[in-house]
């Protein structure tokens, strides 16, 4: 088709009834193709119809020649309906204009618009102007958009044309049709839990996507996109050798209402890491990436908007654990290394006490003075502990006072350790 | 295509941390360039209100919308859009599956309250042919009687008389009793009183002896046209007690069919006849009583004491009766029965019989044996044994457990291409229409098999209605008792495999009820033992049992068909079992030779594998993807040469849920699949097909398009080449062209290509091509009607 034509000049006030049009137009979406099932019955050479059922089935020419009893032929059939369409997917159709009448008609523009509740998009290949069109002859458009927008859309299709008389005549037709939400995204986030990853801020992500359409959908790609300050390790596969195998198994798709956990590892690169202590309040994590596929490939894909976390509140001071044994004997001495950071705007004085509980006791001066932490700076500090009863036991008792503003910051829970007896013999 | 991101209108719901709504989140800026005249619009009418004026065009129609009140404006939008959306209705429209069953059952509940109405005017009737059967019956069995000299004679007919008496009647319980025959003989002379009007004791009867013409059907069953009906049963004929003669009575042969039909089909009556009986495998045809068995009428006294002096053995009574006194008003009655259709007695002694009988004789029994072994549930098993060690003793055995089956409508089918023709073409077009009716052939299998091969299934579904019918298991019979011949349940099996050929699922459903899960005690040959002396296993064809389990998937109970499909394959597993070890299909200790073990095994291999593939096919209905996948691969071990199909059927599975990247490996394994098998140019069809979906799949038009052509190079006749090139032309956006390589297909050979799908895919285009598609689909439907049966799904052509 050529290029950018310029625009009919004739406008007709009311649109004629349709039958006195000249010229017809139709339009049909163009969802994919489908496969013709069929539904066999056959019978035994014994049985009363002999081969009869058998020769139909062979005869019939959509089944699978050599394996007539599989139900999922190979002969396309157009679709049937209109169906759903989806947010992300593409909405295909085609334009036809007929000429109905048996004279020839001049200057024919058509005119695909597609109004949303927001905009209005042209759809047309080309608005150029056919000179004309004979009888019983089509003027053929297939448009394509992709949809991104939810709600009622709707098609508007103008044709504009001359007849034979000179006369400009003009209709225009509306399709009206409903973008429907094909996911549903829910995000869950969890930060790592205490022991070295709190170092780096590590974050795991958990996205639960569940398919909301009605019919099966092949996830082709569920990635997260990182934002600056993170980089991203997808934990969805297992890897084993060269291949990495999918947690999901064989399941390569969701089911109509069915719901899948994609978990992903963040951590902040190394150098928003160094500025890790202060990341405070919401921070924009990254955004989820689908692409599905459904009935013979047809595709869409979305993407969330960026998904933010409130980093986790660390108050003024914040205690994170640098390193720690994660089994001890009872009642033997261990190490434990602390680091202090100051997130506040001001400097502070800090002063560690270290409370015993039943089964955590701390070896050395409580009470001991820090010295003072100039905001967003840290101090490293190696204490000892023991503990009297064996399990798994939580660090606790830790607290800094800030002397200037006499305010006492508590730290329990900090850690776990499993506690063994180192006395016990294994075979006694 | 990055400015082509889709708009992040999609927000994720958050459960853990705080996230701010993101209306505030820019939506795409690159395709907002039409705001300049229409944007006051837009602010105006944001929100449901949309601006749809046309606004190149700059036409008045943007300010009358703009100025109309939103609701006038939306009926001016919906008006246009109804007539102008194309929704095409699916050709299996359910809602119209609806209204062809509720007008069904108008019908039935219509021609129920008929059919009392005429039992009681049809009676007189009746009587009178009572006493045409009375005359020529006494005359028959009198000259058997003098005949009887000969032992073998006479034990056959001492048999026959133990068969002669099974007296049901509609009672809870059958009881399988042992009476003095001349006993029950003589109650039957002499309490003979008025009839239970409409409501017939039925008698099973033996019907070998009918050698006389007897008068023709003048009474038959309600709605139909009175015809000549062959009952199943009644057919009988001198030729069996003369061939029982030379066969010693020891194997029941059944002549092979091709016999039959060599020299039947000419002479309508008789072949029919002799064919049905000669398919029982059977001399001896045991008629039904509901089918109004002229038996008692024939005994004359005098017949009766012949027969029964000749009777040594005290042969057990089928006695349906909750006790004993019931007998002699049941039997008395029964005398009565209504002698709906009249037994069809046009018999012959046409059957020739095989060469050699006594060789054919021994391999039908070991191929009886082979096809219709099946392991009943252990309930059934035990009443089966009873009868089988407890002859003279009393077995009761529970109504609920047998198999009263009958038609649950009787409206007649008719031509469904017909009807359509009168409404759109008119009546002067539709009366050219010729195709076969029930009431055009033979009233028998051979007449039927014309029906079904001619595609006139709706045709053959009201001729197995008649059939039955006359064997006593017509429309209203359902909860009667009754008997089961093997030929009545094989035409049961035609009648449901139509039914779901048909679609008419609902139908199918109803009437296979009364069979329950196929396992009854009266549907083994064990239950007959006088019968089917002998013989062992189920009645019940396999392939009616792939029917039933079959069923539900279609009736949107995939769960019920899973079940029994399972429960099949266990059976089939279990008998493979039992053949490898050594025993017989059903775990006895019967000496067979390996070249029979052979064949029974390939035969359960090939039955256990056509399981597994409605497993799979039900499987794949559910949409359990992975589960039909792994059940396809399965039948690979059975079925070896069918690898390519089922590996790129397997691969089309993953193409319909989008994953291209598995199905494209399965039609790799295609391809090597095919490099070690011959069959060059049906794999070179396979292999490009596979391409051709898999570019579907990616959305290349152009490159499946150029695939199915280079198909069509190797095979010009390809109907699915053909089709799928046409559909790939439109999608293309070249409608004429589609248009014509479909027209081409279709006028090609209309015969073959005249399929719902690509019929379908035609009157689709139609209506994308022009407003004119009326007179397009009318001209369709006139090929349809010269070429196709009355069974064909005139809703593919959308008519409307």
């Amino acid at each position: 088709m050529q290029g950018k034509g310029l625009q009919d000049t004739g406008k007709m006030d009311m649109p004629l009834p349709k039958q006195e049009h000249l010229l017809a137009l139709k339009v049909m979406r163009l969802t994919k193709p489908t496969l013709f099932t069929n539904v066999p019955v056959t019978c035994e050479d014994r049985d009363l119809p002999g081969d009869l059922f058998d020769h139909l089935l062979k005869e019939d020419p959509s089944t699978v020649k050599g394996a007539e009893l599989l139900n999922l032929g190979e002969m396309l059939t157009l679709p049937q309906n209109f169906g759903n369409i989806f947010l992300g997917e593409t909405f295909s159709s085609y334009i036809s204009v007929h000429n109905d009448s048996s004279q020839v008609v001049k200057d024919i523009v058509v005119k695909a618009d597609l109004q949303t509740s927001s905009q209005r998009l042209n759809l047309s290949a080309s608005n150029a102007a056919v000179s004309d069109l004979k009888p019983d002859c089509c003027i053929d458009d297939v448009i394509h958009h992709e949809v991104k927008e939810i709600g009622t859309h709707i098609l508007v299709c103008a044709v504009s044309y001359t007849t034979q008389t000179g006369e400009k005549m003009y209709f225009r037709k509306f399709f009206k049709f409903q973008v429907l939400k094909p996911l549903d995204v829910k995000t869950k986030f969890y930060n790592a839990e205490s022991d070295l990853s709190s170092v780096t801020d590590e974050v795991f992500l958990e996205a639960q996507i569940q398919n909301i359409t009605t019919s099966p959908m092949f996830m082709e790609k569920v990635s997260l996109e990182p934002s600056i300050m993170y980089s991203v390790t997808e934990l969805n596969a297992v890897n084993k050798g060269d291949e990495g195998i999918s947690t999901f198994g064989k399941m390569t798709y969701l089911q109509p209402m069915d719901t899948r956990q994609y978990l992903y590892s963040l951590k902040p690169k190394p150098e928003f890491a160094e500025k890790a202590g202060v990341i405070k309040g919401v921070t924009v994590i990254g955004k989820l990436d689908i692409v599905w596929k459904t009935n013979l490939g047809e595709r869409g894909r979305l993407q969330t908007s960026q998904l933010q976390r409130m980093a986790p509140g660390y108050g003024d001071v914040r205690l994170s654990l640098e390193a720690i044994p994660d089994t001890v004997n009872l009642e033997e001495p261990f190490d434990i290394t602390c680091k202090i950071t100051n997130c506040s705007e001001r400097t502070m004085d800090l002063v560690l006490e270290m409370c015993n509980t039943n089964s955590i006791h701390w070896c050395g001066v409580s009470g001991r003075q820090l010295g003072k932490l100039s905001p967003s700076s840290s101090l490293h500090l190696s204490l000892k502990l023991l503990t009297s009863v064996q399990g798994l036991q939580s660090v606790s008792g830790l607290r800094l006072t800030d002397t200037f503003l006499k305010r006492t910051y508590e730290y329990d829970d900090i850690a776990h350790v499993c506690v063994v007896s180192s006395h016990l013999k294994p075979e006694s | 295509m990055e400015s082509c991101q889709p708009a992040p209108a999609f927000d994720p719901k958050e459960e853990s941390s705080v996230i701010p709504d993101t209306t505030d989140e820019p939506s795409p800026h690159t395709l907002q360039t039409e705001v300049t005249a229409n944007q006051e619009q837009e602010t105006l009418f944001q929100g449901d209100n949309i601006d749809l004026g046309g606004d190149s065009f700059g036409s008045k129609d943007n300010e009358d919308i703009s100025e109309d009140s939103p609701l006038s404006f939306m009926d001016r939008l919906n008006d246009q859009m109804m007539e102008s959306v194309i929704i095409s209705d699916s050709p299996n429209n359910s809602e119209d599956d609806a209204g062809e069953l509720g007008c069904l059952q108008d019908i039935v509940s219509k021609s129920e309250d008929e059919e009392e109405h005429k039992a009681e005017v049809s009676l007189p009737r009746q009587e009178q042919s009572v006493v045409d059967a009375d005359e020529t019956e006494g005359v028959q069995v009198s000259r058997d009687a003098s005949e009887s000299s000969s032992i073998e004679q006479s034990s056959q007919e001492g048999q026959q008389n133990g068969k002669l008496e099974p007296q049901v009647s509609l009672e809870p319980a059958i009881k399988v009793t042992v009476e003095n025959y001349d006993e029950s003989m003589c109650k039957n002379q002499t309490s003979s009183k008025p009839p239970l009007k409409g409501d017939p004791i039925p008698v099973c009867t033996i019907f070998s002896q009918g050698n006389h013409p007897k008068s023709p059907v003048n009474s038959l069953p309600a709605d139909y046209e009175p015809q000549i009906v062959k009952s199943p049963s009644f057919g009988g004929g001198l030729e069996t007690p003369n061939k029982a003669d030379s066969l010693n009575n020891i194997v029941q042969p059944s002549p092979s069919l091709i016999k039959f039909f060599r020299d039947g089909g000419s002479s309508s009556n008789s072949s029919a006849s002799d064919f049905f009986d000669s398919f029982t495998s059977s001399f001896i045809s045991v008629s039904n009583p509901n089918a109004g068995s002229p038996v008692q009428e024939q005994l004359s006294p005098q017949s009766t004491q012949a027969q029964t002096s000749s009777h040594d053995t005290a042969a057990p009574l089928f006695f349906l009766g909750d006790n004993p006194s019931d007998k002699s008003s049941a039997t008395a009655s029964s005398v009565n029965i209504p002698q709906s259709p009249k037994p069809f007695s046009q018999i012959q002694a046409a059957f020739a019989g095989s060469d050699d009988p006594f060789a054919t004789a021994l391999n039908m029994s070991e191929v009886d044996r082979r096809y219709d072994a099946w392991l009943p549930s252990e309930e059934t098993m035990k009443i089966l044994i009873s009868i089988a060690t407890q002859q003279y003793s009393t077995v009761f055995v529970d109504k609920e457990k047998l198999t009263m089956p009958g038609l649950k409508f009787d409206n007649i089918q008719g031509d469904a291409v017909k009807e359509v023709m009168v409404r759109f073409l008119g009546e002067p077009a539709a009366t050219t229409r010729k195709v076969l009716t029930a009431d055009m052939v033979e009233q028998s299998f051979v007449g039927l098999k014309q029906l079904i091969s001619s595609k006139n299934w709706r045709a053959a579904l009201d001729l197995t209605g008649r059939l039955l019918t006359a064997h006593g298991q017509g429309y209203g019979k359902s909860g009667q008792p009754t008997s089961h011949v093997t030929d009545s349940l094989q035409l049961w099996f035609v009648r449901l495999a139509l039914l779901v050929k048909l679609g008419m699922f609902q139908n199918a459903e109803m009437e296979f009820e009364p069979f329950g899960n196929l396992d009854q005690p009266d549907l083994y040959y064990e239950y007959y033992p006088h019968v089917y002396p002998g013989r062992k296993g189920s009645m019940i064809p396999f392939s009616m049992r792939v029917l039933h389990a079959e069923l539900p998937q279609y009736l949107m109970k995939a769960q019920d068909s899973l079940d029994r499909l399972h429960n099949m394959k266990a059976i089939c597993l279990k008998i493979l079992e039992n053949l490898e070890n050594g025993l017989a299909e059903d775990g006895s200790m019967i000496n067979i030779t390996s070249e029979n073990r052979q064949a029974s095994i390939e035969l359960w291999r090939s039955r256990l594998g056509r399981v597994i593939y409605s497993v799979a096919n039900c499987l794949l209905m559910m949409k359990e993807y992975v589960l039909a996948v792994d059940m396809y691969r399965s039948i690979i071990q059975y079925q070896p040469e069918q690898e390519p199909q089922l590996l790129s059927g397997i691969g089309r599975i993953f193409l319909q849920i989008g994953d291209t990247k598995t199905a494209e490996k399965y039609f790799q394994d295609v391809v090597k699949v095919c490099q070690k098998t011959e069959n060059g140019q049906q794999n070179k069809i396979m292999i490009l097909m596979n391409r051709a979906f898999l570019h579907l799949g990616q959305n290349n038009f152009t490159e499946a398009h150029k695939l199915f052509s280079e198909v069509l190079k190797i095979e010009p006749s390809n109907a699915v080449a053909n089709n799928n090139a046409a559909v790939c032309l439109l999608y293309l956006g070249k409608l004429k062209e589609s248009l014509k390589q479909l027209e081409g297909l279709v006028q090609q050979e209309p015969k073959r290509y005249l399929h719902e799908s690509v019929l379908f895919n035609l009157t689709t285009m139609y209506e994308l091509e022009s407003s004119r598609s009326m007179q397009k689909k009318q001209a369709l439907l006139e090929a349809v009607a010269c070429t196709e049966g009355d069974s064909f799904n005139v809703q593919c052509l959308k008519l409307g």
